[in-house]
């Protein structure tokens, strides 16, 4: 990686303004939580700022503070806290940040890093490549090798989000809180992922030098919700398909049903027409099967990515049965 | 292969001062022995005749163990010396360009240095342009980036069915010479046809197959293909070069102190007496690590150019791109067979593409493994822009195998006959029948058509998940290094060193050379140093093709013996015996029922130690030179997502008589994960517009995990395997042979219908399976929403 | 018994010693317009008073001793912990965070050390696999992993074992799926992960009988 200077603020308003105050002086600058993903685009020179601000070492923003309204989730908690601390409340964002990295990785990868973190595509990981994303012309997954790529949403870019947090808590309804020089604000989720049409060298609608500090996730009673993701390999992988489904259950019927499908599109995905069948029906197999079958509805997957699309459809129709608590057909192989 | 290997391994130990012994020879407890007549060099061993010996033969702790766990054992990856240089190789980005220039300029400011290899073009993605070494790793780093080439980018060809067709881009203008390494399979090399990118085919076979298919019932034909597979040692590859003088001292990461140190000489035009090469620890190599490299040669050319020593460490990138795989193959076989599942004849042809090197035949297996009669093999390799494969794990084996045990079971379907029946019929290995027999049992075969009625009933209900079994044989060969040597010294002090160049890459070899010099002296495996890992003691094999057990051993308990009739002649006035009558046993030394103490008898040694040197005699005539093994596997198969998962594996295998264990069964459950992760995950993924290598990491290209692991049952058969005094084989190769094979044949039987190709991904199950087409479609089809 | 000639030296200082390096801080100054990157040195006083520009001090206590050092800010824990403290148990496979032979324990925690700044270790307890025990004085885990053999070349093994020491520590007597899950950040190429389950599962669960 080149070298940078490492500036190391005394509190999460002083580390708003070094990047504000590099923002102003030209100079470019990073934001590090963890920097597990940072230092793999730095090796790679994939980013090459003049500074990096430690965001690691400050107090602030990582502690999970719940509430009967809500749970708050500072920045700084690392994906381990969330998975031990939250399997209980919020199951679906657990399992979610348990499936997302490794063991190592997800003890010290924080929440906001992991809704941060930018793509794994492969060109636009790969220096070799100038791609749309990076400033160039060309999206070279559309044509190119894009076995791993997005099924939905994929006519600009192909990425697909990498965060499975993200896909459950765009399903929680959650809302990001964030701090830039001098101002704060609450973004819903739905709005913090923005499509590479709206932006195509960003995946969030942070602004430069706007920092990520809590995320809050309301509850509600009766709320059940579940994530299933399917990997090729079951130790990590990224999943080829993952979906988180939230709805409260109101006497055995589904209300408020959110589905969202990860590793799909350019952002996690919203299933609003499954969302609209599930609602107000009571689930069982059946539905749950129409609703893994009405999920690819609109798909455009690319020449070596539809095998995806079956695959979307089992991990909706699973996450819905796994909410509802009931048995999904994969509990026991067949046996002589 | 292995009517080569008849020939070509087995010379006669000259009569006049060979001693003729007869060995009994089979599998223990199963087929019955057999007497055959040997001539052993004068003075050495008989060979062992007995299963239960006193070191060798069981469970033992690695020696090296302890240093191992304690992060104390040192790599080439951790050679480090104050003012060290640190190496790196800047790479080309593109397939196939000219070098129009190279701008250096800024590099003498950095204070770096650099030097340039020869050459005006570059053939793949990851071709070294310019090597340079700089005080630390980040400066290294920061020189890569302050060099300019330009590049007069031209047309590539990177897929095999492309760089085939006439009017390819070329990658070599003229016909190329073919290399040899020591992990090759033996078949490589040899004059062959070259026209454009296509190298071949290489013909060859035995028997008649247009008799053969006249006398079949009826025909199939299998069209099947395999990727690319890369090595991914945990340590890449690496070298550290300091010179003394016009001395080079290198540390290596290799499978070959001795064939790094011929390559080193060769190539820098120094005598090899100036040369040593040290691999005291390696981590994996799996083929890919024989020779110096082109960065081993530009890390010591760095080194004299700099006066300071240099590492140069590939990074992980740079492994997979430039530093070898598996080729990927295309594999025709078609078979004629009798209404018994008797094959009658195969004709069996591969194409594949080691990129810009050669070696892609798969067609070995098909002539080895089986007792087919009439069997034509015809092997071409293809030329692409892509980095060059090389030997790795069994060479064309693993492929071989997925072809041939999948045509097995398509004539057992065809004939209605269980797959292990057909096997059976056309296997004439008493070995390979124990082994089948064993891990059978194992795996609980009797099972298979009570799953595949619990699949229909689980398809019936509308449930995704299904079960299968299956299974494949392993072939590899007795390939043997001539001329190992190794070194006893025994000390007046009572202490024992036993010396010899070879490796330690993971298998045990360090183990296997203590326990087998402590058995023949009679002490205890803590009394005895083992010195290993160094090109200044005596020669021994590289390790490559499961060689180094049955090149080294033999040699090992030579020399151990003959230190051992040496210090009886010392003990023999003690005992009051003749020294052919001592014997050596719990730190002592026996004869007459009398006992004199180890230490008491070397403190008599006349000078201050005895000295004694073990040659690996050639191998004994009269027995099979290959080697055998038996696989089944269980699988489960998601059908609703196509992800498998590989529940139980059964290996039965047999090496000879196992010198350690212990070794043996770890290797056995290393090569069977290997062909897990083969079978399920592993795909080099290349960009066609640009040739470029897009998965170049342990992340995408994906490897085989802790959650991926299935049960492992290990089957160890003792064989008293004739060749030479220790009864000793390796065990390396044909672990990982049947792996895949077995895999792709549980999944085929789980889905119904034949998988055809590796990687088993998601994607190629659900093409593959029918049964995807389940209730649970059916059910959504009475849904409001469907959308196909 | 195993050879055990090391091609460095014993102390783990890389054939300099701490003496030797805060003495040669004039001729590392000189260095680092060459670009050095790490400096030893006892004290933060000391690294200020060498003033090498770009270099930040670190202090940490490692394997159970404070160390101090000035660093470049690219550099990483895995770095800092083979190249400047001599520490090369710890292994360098990937240098991505997917292989797991760089883990770390970072206050008891496993980490990957070539994903983690030397930085961002100041003031925190950094052990290693040299840590947890010695050749002729192994933890009952490292003993375990011979036992079992959980090895073959041996270059994963650090790591795997620094993981399952964790799991260890929060989880005395783990299921055989407990450890698979501990060591899901650690890849083995060799294929020791059978010996890998049975050894740390063996090493919680001590009744339990060996095969």
């Amino acid at each position: 990686m080149r070298a940078f200077e490492r500036i190391q603020p005394a509190s999460w308003e002083d580390a708003a303004a070094a990047l504000a105050a590099a923002k102003k002086a030209g100079v470019s600058a990073e934001a590090k939580g963890a920097g597990t993903d940072l230092l793999d685009r730095l090796k790679e020179r994939n980013v090459a700022p003049d500074r990096v601000v430690d965001l690691r070492r400050l107090t602030g923003n990582d502690t999970i503070e719940k509430s009967p309204s809500q749970v708050a989730i500072g920045a700084l908690v690392t994906l381990t806290r969330v998975v031990e601390g939250l399997s209980a409340e919020l199951p679906a964002l657990a399992d979610a940040c348990e499936g997302a990295a490794t063991p190592q990785i997800r003890n010290a990868a924080t929440l906001a890093g992991n809704l941060c973190q930018r793509p794994r595509c492969w060109y636009f990981r790969s220096a070799d490549f100038a791609c749309l994303k990076k400033g160039g012309s060309e999206c070279f997954a559309q044509k190119g090798e894009n076995v791993f790529h997005a099924v939905f949403g994929n006519h600009t870019c192909a990425i697909v989000h990498p965060s499975a947090a993200g896909v459950a808590l765009m399903a929680y309804g959650a809302r990001v809180e964030t701090l830039s020089a001098g101002s704060r604000r609450t973004i819903p989720i739905a709005d913090f992922f923005v499509t590479p049409e709206v932006n195509l060298a960003s995946e969030n609608s942070l602004a430069e030098g706007e920092l990520v500090t809590r995320v809050v996730v309301p509850r509600r009673a009766g709320l059940r919700s579940a994530y299933r993701k399917i990997k090729h390999k079951q130790t990590f992988d990224w999943p080829l398909a993952d979906a988180a489904v939230v709805y409260r259950d109101e006497g055995g019927v589904a209300r408020d049903v959110r589905v969202v499908i990860g590793s799909a599109a350019p952002v996690p995905w919203r299933l609003k027409r499954v969302e609209a069948l599930v609602e107000g029906q009571r689930i069982d197999a059946a539905l749950a099967a129409n609703a893994g079958a009405a999920a690819t509805h609109g798909a455009t997957p690319l020449e070596k990515n539809a095998y995806k699309l079956p695959l979307v459809s089992a991990a909706v129709r699973r996450a819905l049965l796994g909410a509802a608590g009931l048995p999904d057909g994969t509990e026991k192989a067949p046996q002589a | 292969m292995a009517e080569e290997n008849k020939e070509g391994i087995s010379e006669k130990v000259p009569g006049a001062t060979a001693t003729a012994v007869t060995v009994e020879i089979g599998l223990v407890g199963h087929s019955p022995s057999k007497k055959i007549s040997v001539f052993l060099p004068p003075g050495d061993p008989v060979p062992y005749d007995k299963v239960d010996r006193p070191l060798t033969g069981k469970h033992h702790p690695r020696l090296d163990g302890p240093q191992k766990v304690t992060g104390r054992a040192t790599y080439t990856h951790d050679v480090n010396r104050p003012g060290m240089l640190h190496g790196r190789v800047l790479r080309s980005p593109h397939a196939h360009a000219d070098i129009v220039s190279i701008d250096t300029s800024k590099l003498d400011a950095m204070g770096v240095v650099w030097v340039k290899p020869e050459k005006k073009k570059v053939r793949y993605h990851g071709e070294a342009v310019l090597a340079l070494a700089a005080s630390t790793p980040q400066l290294a780093d920061d020189a890569l980036h302050a060099v300019t080439v330009t590049y007069g980018v031209k047309p590539h060809t990177v897929r095999l069915v492309d760089a085939m067709r006439p009017g390819a881009p070329l990658v070599f203008e003229k016909p190329v010479e073919e290399k040899r390494s020591a992990g090759d399979a033996p078949s490589a090399g040899g004059a062959t046809p070259q026209h454009g990118n296509v190298r071949g085919p290489k013909t060859s076979g035995k028997g008649d197959v247009t008799k053969g298919f006249a006398e079949a019932d009826s025909t199939l034909e299998l069209t099947l293909t395999t990727a690319v597979q890369t090595h991914v040692p945990m340590e890449t590859h690496s070298l550290f070069a300091e010179w003394e003088g016009d001395r080079l001292k290198v540390y290596a990461s290799t499978q070959g102190t001795f064939t790094v140190k011929d390559e080193l000489a060769t190539v820098l035009g120094i005598p090899k007496d100036k040369v040593e090469v040290v691999a005291e620890y390696v981590g994996g190599g799996f083929g890919a690590k024989f020779g110096a490299g082109d960065y081993g040669v530009f890390a010591a050319q760095l080194a004299k150019k700099a006066g300071k020593p240099v590492r140069l460490i590939l990074d992980r990138k740079e492994e997979h791109l430039a530093a070898g795989n598996r080729p990927d193959s295309i594999n025709t076989i078609k078979v004629g067979y009798k209404k018994d599942g008797t094959v009658t004849a195969v004709h069996y042809t591969s194409v594949g593409t080691a990129g810009v090197a050669t070696g892609t035949g798969t067609g070995s297996f098909a002539k080895n493994a089986y007792g087919f009669p009439n069997v034509k093999v015809e092997e071409s390799d293809v030329f692409t822009h892509l980095g060059p494969g090389c030997a790795m794990r069994a060479p064309g084996h693993p492929q071989g195998a997925f072809t041939v045990e999948a045509a097995l079971d398509a004539v057992a379907d065809a004939c209605g006959l269980d797959p292990l029946a057909v096997r059976f019929k056309n296997d004439p290995s008493e070995v390979r029948r124990a082994e089948w027999e064993a891990a059978a049992k194992a795996i609980g075969w009797s099972r298979r058509d009570a799953i595949t009625r619990a699949n229909k009933a689980a398809a019936a209900a509308g449930l995704p998940l299904r079960r299968g079994l299956g299974c494949a044989a392993a072939v590899w060969y007795n390939i043997v290094t001539k001329g190992s040597q190794v070194q006893v010294r025994v000390h007046r002090d009572g202490t024992v060193e036993v010396e010899n160049g070879v490796q330690e890459i993971g298998g045990g070899i360090r183990t296997a050379v203590g326990l087998v010099t402590a058995e023949e002296l009679g002490l205890p495996v803590e009394a005895v140093s083992v010195h290993i890992g160094n090109s200044k003691y005596p020669f021994g094999p590289a390790s490559g093709g499961s060689t180094t057990t049955t090149s080294l051993i033999p040699a090992v308990r030579a020399a151990a013996y003959h230190a051992a009739r040496k210090l009886a002649e010392v003990a023999a006035p003690l005992l009051g015996a003749r020294p052919e009558d001592v014997t050596l046993e719990g730190r002592a030394f026996l004869a007459n029922g009398k006992r004199a103490d180890w230490a008491k008898v070397c403190a008599r040694m006349s000078g201050e130690s005895i000295l004694a040197v073990g040659d690996r005699a050639p191998d004994f005539d009269g027995t099979d030179p290959r080697l055998f093994g038996a696989q089944f596997v269980d699988v489960v198969v998601d059908t609703e997502t196509g992800v498998v998962k590989v529940e139980k594996v059964a290996a039965a295998h047999s090496c000879g008589l196992a010198v350690w264990k212990t070794g043996v069964e770890s290797q056995i459950r290393g090569g069977v994960l290997q062909g897990v992760s083969y079978a399920l995950f592993e795909e080099r993924v290349i960009d066609l517009p640009t040739g470029r290598f897009m998965n170049p990491n342990i992340e995408q290209y994906k490897i085989l995990g802790a959650q991926d692991v299935p049960e492992v049952v290990t089957i160890v058969l003792d064989l008293f395997a004739g060749k030479n005094n220790a009864h000793a084989r390796g065990i390396g190769e044909p672990a990982v042979v049947p792996t895949a094979a077995a895999i792709a044949n549980a999944v085929s039987h789980a889905l119904g219908s034949r998988i055809t190709d590796l990687p088993i991904t998601p994607a190629r199950v659900l093409s593959a399976s029918p049964t995807l087409r389940s209730p649970l479609r059916a059910e959504r089809a009475s849904g409001a929403e469907v959308t196909a | 018994m195993a050879d055990r000639k090391s091609p460095n030296p014993p102390d783990g200082t890389n054939g300099v010693t701490r003496r030797g390096l805060i003495k040669g801080i004039a001729s590392a100054v000189t260095a680092v317009s060459a670009g050095a990157t790490a400096l030893l040195v006892e004290t933060r006083q000391e690294l200020e008073a060498a003033n090498v520009s770009g270099l930040l001090s670190v202090s940490l206590t490692l394997n159970g001793t404070a160390r101090t050092g000035g660093f470049e800010p690219r550099t990483t824990l895995a770095e800092a912990l083979r190249d400047t403290w001599g520490l090369t148990g710890t292994k360098v496979g990937c240098d991505r965070g997917a292989c797991g032979s760089c883990t770390v324990l970072l206050d008891g925690v496993p980490v990957n050390s070539c994903l983690t700044l030397v930085h961002d270790a100041d003031g925190k307890k950094v052990t290693t696999i040299e840590g947890l025990g010695s050749p002729e004085a192994m933890s009952p885990l490292q003993k375990a992993f011979v036992d079992a053999d959980a090895l073959q070349c041996g270059f994963c093994t650090p790591g795997m074992i620094v993981s399952c020491s964790a799991l260890l520590a929060k989880n005395p007597t783990p299921s055989r799926e407990d450890v698979r899950s501990a060591v899901s950040g650690n890849l083995c190429r060799c294929g020791t992960y059978l010996g890998v389950f049975e050894a740390c599962h063996a090493a919680g669960n001590p009744e339990v009988t060996r095969g």
